[in-house]
């Protein structure tokens, strides 16, 4: 049965009950893959444009995208890098090889990389692959940095001076003054 | 469920970057090393990347989008995304149809 068939007489066929849970199951069908799709338009003007289940279309504005499961992971270093179409081609490639290799954290990234340049008219272009491993390489030690020393130290010695909750309540509890009390030995005003 | 990546630099060049991992069945399957993820769908100007966790429908998908832009004159972003869109819910449903009819 086709699609128009089930929509026009499937209700007739299947019954009310099993038509409406055959809906359902056909609304909530996922083709299980996110597309992005990139290219110039006939003023040679490039664009990203993201398609996703059900269908749905978005227009990317910031002038970069990722999909897939290390999409997060390669969108956070693009933003980091402050990516955008004001950067030259030289920065862009070094940033999206980097948001490749920060994509490999997420599961089901793979290792093997694929990178090349489209430009309107032209066949698409890529690194040799000697500079290709290079990049992966050095891009790898730069998203994997500790740390500095000197910052941990200052943490370290900040946790050290400063009290707890606990003792800063101890603290509060000494220094509130007792309720005023009339004080015996007082001196009385001296009588003129 | 991999990656695929694109930014647009100051030249208006665009700049992709993939991995070669391929999951099929839902994720059930999957293969590093496998597939270059671009399919051109006009020459030298239009081009689509996926990832996801089945990829089997992508190659009919691209079919159907390379048909739905053969006589297009100006292919605009629009144009693009409006045959892709069509041909996204063209297969969403011949699966549905497959699946469950």
């Amino acid at each position: 049965m086709d699609m128009a068939t089930f929509m026009a007489n499937g209700a007739i066929v299947f019954g009310d009950q099993e038509y409406g849970a055959k809906r359902d199951r056909i609304e909530q069908m996922d083709l299980g893959c996110t597309l992005l799709i990139h290219g110039f338009d006939h003023l040679a003007n490039p664009h990203l444009i993201v398609v996703d289940n059900p269908g749905v279309a978005q227009f990317v504005a910031i002038d970069y995208w990722a999909i897939g499961s290390g999409s997060y992971m390669a969108l956070s270093r693009l933003s980091l890098h402050r990516q955008s179409a004001m950067l030259s081609l030289e920065e862009t490639i070094y940033n999206v090889v980097e948001a490749k290799v920060a994509a490999e954290r997420a599961l089901g990234v793979g290792q093997h990389t694929y990178t090349f340049i489209l430009e309107k008219g032209k066949p698409q272009r890529s690194l040799k692959p000697e500079t290709g491993g290079i990049l992966m390489r050095e891009a790898g030690k730069r998203i994997v940095l500790d740390p500095p020393r000197e910052l941990l130290d200052l943490i370290k010695a900040d946790l050290e001076t400063t009290p707890t909750p606990a003792e800063n309540q101890t603290a509060a509890k000494r220094s509130t003054p007792k309720s005023p009390t009339r004080d015996r030995k007082a001196p009385k005003p001296s009588q003129a | 469920m991999s990656v695929c990546i694109a930014a647009i630099s100051d030249d208006k060049k665009i700049v992709v970057s993939s991995d070669l991992m391929v999951s099929l069945l839902g994720g059930a399957f999957s293969a590093d090393l496998s597939l270059i993820k671009g399919r051109e769908i006009a020459l030298q100007q239009w081009a689509i990347g996926f990832a996801g966790d089945d990829i089997g429908r992508v190659k009919p998908l691209v079919a159907r989008v390379k048909h739905a832009l053969v006589g297009v004159d100006e292919l605009s972003a629009e144009a693009v995304a409006s045959a892709v869109l069509k041909s996204y819910h063209a297969e969403r449903s011949a699966l549905a149809v497959e699946t469950h009819l």
